[in-house]
Order: C-alpha cells, then sequence, then structure tokens
C-alpha cells in the first residue's frame, strides 16, 4: 500500500524544485542582462578603431568581476533559500540541504592576480568628452582635405576621397562594435549558459544540484 | 446534514465550516484527503457521489482540458437548464478546490457514479487524443506511432468497462461479483497499456506533456474503475493493491516532472536568447502558460495516492466497501461527501 504522506511530500518536493530552478533561470539571465548592458556601456564610448586594441580583452576583467560578484550575491542567496525550504518540507531532507549547499556552488570566474597582463581600463578613463564616430571620422576628413587644399584641380577628387574614407571609418567601427558584442555575447554565455569542454556553466550546473537535491529528497521520502 | 448511515459510519455532506477551514488555510485538500495543516492529522475521506452526475449530466462534458474553469461551467450549466441545485453543487466543489479533480478524468475517492458520467469522461480523453492528431504533423506522427486505431479500441474498451462497472450495480450479488471481477481484469491489462503509452510519449522530453496527457487521463480513469470493481466486489486487499500500483504508475510518469522542464522546453521552442531581457520575460510567460497542465499533473498524482485510504477507515470500521460506494451513488444532490476520519 502507498502511503499517501510520502506521496503528498514527493509533490511538495516537486513543486519546490520548480520553484528553485525558475529562480536560478530568472536570476542567472539577470545577471547576463547585466554583464551585456556593462559592456555595451563601455562600447558606446570607443569612437575609433584601434587595431592594436581588443575591448573585449579590456572589458574581459570586469565582465569577469561583475558576473563572479553578482553570481556569489545570488547564488548564494538561492542556494540558501532553497536549503530552507527543503529542510521545511521534511526533516529526511536535512542531509540533502546541507549537500545542496555544499556541491551547489558553481565554477566562477577567478579574480584577477596585480600580475595580469592587461589591466581593465576604468570607465572613467575613458577620452573626455566624448566624440561620437561621426566627430571622429569627421576631423580624419577635414586633415585629409587640407592636405589637399593647396591642390586646386585636386580639390573635387579629394573631397570623394575623403568622404569615403569616412565611410569606410563610419563601417568599421559598427562592424568593430558588432563584432565585440558578439565576442562579449559568447563570453557571457560561455560563463552562465553554456559552459565550456572543461567547465560547467553557471545555470546548467545550479539546475543539475537542484534536480540532484529533488532526487534525492524524493528517495529519501519514499 | 446527514446523507446517509452506512454500518454506523456518517457519511454526510461536507460542513460548512470544514470548507471555510480549507479556504482559510486551516484544512488543505490533498486529493481525496482533508487534513489539517497545523498537525497534519486527516480531518476526513472526499468521496465522489451521485450528486455529481447532474453537474455533467445535462450537457457534452467538455474535453478535460478546457475544465480549468469550474466556474464557467457552473455558470453555464445554470443558464442553461436553470437548475439551481446545480450551482449549490459546483460552489461544493469550488468551495473545497476540487471542481476540476471529481470532474475531471482522476476523480475523487473510489469511482461511484454512472455509466453517464464515466462516457463523458471517456469522450473527453478520446477527445484528446483526436485533438493532438489534428493539431500538427509532428504530433499526429507520434501518436500515430503509438497506432491511434489501438488507443481508439482501447478507449471503446474503457467505455465499456465503465457501462459494465455500472451495470453491476443492478445484478445480483452473484452476479454483481462476477461482473466486476472482469472489469477488474481488463482494467488491469488497459491500465498497463495507456502507462506504457503515455511512458512512450513523455520519452521525448517534457515538450510532450500534452501528447502525453490523454494516456495519463486514460491511465488515472481505468485505475481509478480498477479500484472500484474490486472494492465493490469485496476485495478490499486487492483494492488497496490496485489503488497503491495505480499511484505508483502515475507517479512514476509524471513524479519527476514539473513546470521548469515544461517552461524551459517551450522557451527554446521560442527561439528566444538566453542573456536577453526577451528570454526571462519568454521564461515567465511560458511559466504561466505550463501552470494548468503541470497542476493537472500534481492533481492527478494526488489523487490516485489517497484513492485507497477511505478503504482503510472503513475496514477500521468494519464497514463492507460496497454498502458505502452503493450510499455514495445514492445521494442524488451533494456532488461529493465526507467520510469523518477515526480520531
Amino acid at each position: 500500500m502507498l502511503d499517501w504522506r510520502s506521496a503528498a511530500l514527493r509533490g511538495e518536493v516537486a513543486e519546490w524544485r520548480d520553484r528553485q530552478r525558475l529562480a536560478a533561470a530568472a536570476a542567472v539571465n539577470a545577471i547576463a542582462v547585466g554583464a551585456s548592458e556593462a559592456l555595451e556601456r563601455r562600447l558606446v564610448k570607443r569612437t575609433r578603431v584601434d587595431p592594436l586594441a581588443d575591448l573585449l580583452e579590456e572589458a574581459r576583467p570586469e565582465l569577469d568581476a561583475l558576473i563572479r560578484q553578482r553570481c556569489q550575491e545570488h547564488v548564494g542567496a538561492l542556494l540558501n533559500a532553497a536549503a530552507r525550504e527543503l529542510r521545511g518540507i521534511d526533516a529526511r531532507g536535512e542531509a540533502v540541504a546541507l549537500q545542496l549547499l555544499r556541491e551547489g556552488w558553481p565554477p566562477l570566474p577567478e579574480e584577477r592576480q596585480a600580475s595580469a597582463p592587461k589591466p581593465a581600463e576604468p570607465l572613467a578613463a575613458e577620452p573626455e568628452p566624448v566624440n561620437d564616430a561621426w566627430s571622429a571620422a569627421r576631423d580624419f576628413g577635414r586633415r585629409l582635405a587640407s592636405l589637399d587644399r593647396a591642390l586646386v584641380t585636386e580639390g573635387a577628387r579629394a573631397g570623394a576621397r575623403a568622404t569615403a574614407v569616412l565611410g569606410d571609418m563610419v563601417r568599421d567601427l559598427t562592424g568593430y562594435q558588432d563584432r565585440v558584442r558578439a565576442k562579449g555575447r559568447t563570453h557571457i554565455e560561455a560563463w552562465l549558459f553554456v559552459g565550456t569542454s572543461d567547465r560547467a556553466a553557471v545555470l546548467p550546473h545550479l539546475e543539475a544540484a537542484i534536480d540532484a537535491a529533488a532526487a534525492a529528497a524524493r528517495k529519501e521520502i519514499a | 446534514m446527514i446523507a446517509d448511515l452506512v454500518g454506523g459510519v456518517l457519511l454526510r455532506q461536507v460542513p460548512a465550516a470544514l470548507a471555510l477551514g480549507v479556504r482559510t488555510g486551516d484544512y488543505r485538500v490533498y486529493g481525496s484527503i482533508i487534513k489539517s495543516v497545523a498537525d497534519g492529522r486527516i480531518i476526513g475521506h472526499l468521496q465522489e457521489a451521485g450528486g455529481l452526475v447532474g453537474l455533467a449530466g445535462t450537457g457534452p462534458l467538455a474535453p478535460l482540458k478546457l475544465l480549468a474553469d469550474g466556474v464557467q461551467i457552473a455558470q453555464n450549466e445554470q443558464i442553461n437548464s436553470g437548475i439551481q441545485h446545480l450551482q449549490a453543487g459546483m460552489d461544493a466543489l469550488q468551495s473545497l478546490g476540487v471542481a476540476n479533480l471529481a470532474l475531471g478524468a482522476a476523480g475523487i475517492g473510489i469511482s461511484v457514479v454512472g455509466f453517464a458520467i464515466l462516457n463523458r469522461k471517456v469522450d473527453a480523453v478520446r477527445g484528446g487524443v483526436t485533438a493532438l492528431g489534428a493539431r500538427i504533423d509532428v504530433v499526429g506522427t507520434k501518436v500515430d506511432a503509438l497506432r491511434r486505431d489501438l488507443i481508439e479500441a482501447d478507449l471503446v474498451r474503457l467505455r465499456s468497462l465503465a457501462e459494465a462497472m455500472d451495470e453491476g450495480w443492478r445484478l445480483g450479488t452473484t452476479a454483481a461479483e462476477r461482473q466486476w471481477h472482469g472489469v477488474a481484469e481488463d482494467a488491469l491489462y488497459l491500465a498497463n497499456a495507456f502507462e506504457h503509452r503515455g511512458g512512450r510519449l513523455l520519452l521525448d522530453g517534457p515538450g510532450a506533456l500534452a501528447e502525453a496527457e490523454p494516456m495519463l487521463d486514460a491511465l488515472s480513469l481505468v485505475s481509478s474503475l480498477h479500484v472500484a470493481a474490486r472494492a465493490a466486489s469485496g476485495e478490499a486487499r486487492a483494492a488497496e493493491a490496485a489503488a497503491g500500483k495505480g499511484a505508483r504508475s502515475i507517479e512514476g510518469l509524471t513524479g519527476g516532472l514539473g513546470l521548469a522542464d515544461v517552461a524551459r522546453e517551450r522557451v527554446r521552442e521560442w527561439g528566444a536568447v538566453p542573456g536577453t531581457t526577451d528570454w526571462g520575460h519568454a521564461l515567465e510567460r511560458a511559466a504561466e502558460e505550463a501552470r494548468p497542465a503541470v497542476r493537472r499533473l500534481r492533481e492527478r498524482e494526488a489523487a490516485a495516492a489517497t484513492r485507497g485510504e477511505p478503504l482503510r477507515e472503513l475496514a477500521r470500521r468494519g464497514v463492507l466497501a460496497r454498502d458505502w460506494m452503493e450510499a455514495a451513488r445514492e445521494e442524488k444532490d451533494a456532488p461529493v461527501l465526507l467520510l469523518p476520519a477515526t480520531a
């Protein structure tokens, strides 16, 4: 004969699992959105394409620090709340709750050491006042135009050349921003959603830990 | 109001104070059991009764998926029939939060209502299968892989079992017991068949829940008939075992499946990109959309897990299950009755 009380508790564990997994997904997604916005803020301040600079590389420590800090805050709160709720369902969930607290922590970006090769450029150090892409390209065009000013017969041709260069620069900058955005998104997704060959991402790790705890709790209660 | 006294056991309409306690949160309904939230004590066992037939008997019973809003049904019934007591009956179910359960395939307690309502429940399951097949090609293919013709044939058998179960109440004791034995044996086979199909469909993951639901409803319904047939024929221990088997089958299929699984799968199907506000909104929307289906999962499990409990209570009191079931069938007004638990 099936014990209905145990069945009811297993049903509560199933609902607990739903709550924890949805909360984890929402929290991790919010962290990802925050990291993307931080990258975007840095990106819009960049007005020139510098082939020697890698903006994502510069921003990476800042992004990683943000991911690490927000995960430490939110994952800690999530795991503590989850463990507390699980204990509340049934005392037999105690060992499982402890295991969840122990093993639920996902791998996070490591803190950069002082000897890091290229520290993040502080946002405050960005050129001020910020010139937009058009003004930067326009300045360059003006310089080109001034070189040709003495050559009156070449004037019209030089102007056309300057316009073409300006267009190229804007296109370069836009393309550069898109490339950085895409690389940034991949970096954030790798940490939070996708993982790498040697490291689980934050959300799948949390979901697996919650699933394992739910399965163990259901087994304990059987 | 006392509905009946069976072998000294009070079978009564659910007292208003108890329904109020459910609304205020002092009591909680789990399947067919009302328990005290404070100490977990069983207050009583809910049992579907003959009055339930009136709630579904005056119009076509909508497919089970459309039963999500019991209030709507009550309103429609009231408008269509003008029968005031239907509203009272639905109010009784609503006040306990068991309207969907009572009118759905799982039912409340041991199945005692007549063929009319069982037939409509089978129709609703059949409607669910047909609707799925027509929905999209992929779903049709999945259902077709399980041989739609065989599913149809098994639903016809299920309908026949419901009819045979009902007919048994009009036979003499010996003939009735023979009839119910046959129902129980066939129900066992059909339960295994529907469990197998539900499991096959759910192998495709949480996205297949909609396709599996008619099979889960069919399993609930036939398991409920199995228990009723054993109980009515005086085989209390076999009835308890059947209840346990049914509960394990249903929980085995869906116990590990939840809102998070279904919602995540749906967001993936929608193509939302993780790490964006759109994804967050999509997850919220998917969770809200999936909530009724997941609630039905938990309700089926709860109904199955508690189905055998009144049998224990009756055994403790030395009451024959058949007498108890017959008294519940004869109740014409209340859709659900209460067997107070032994103090």
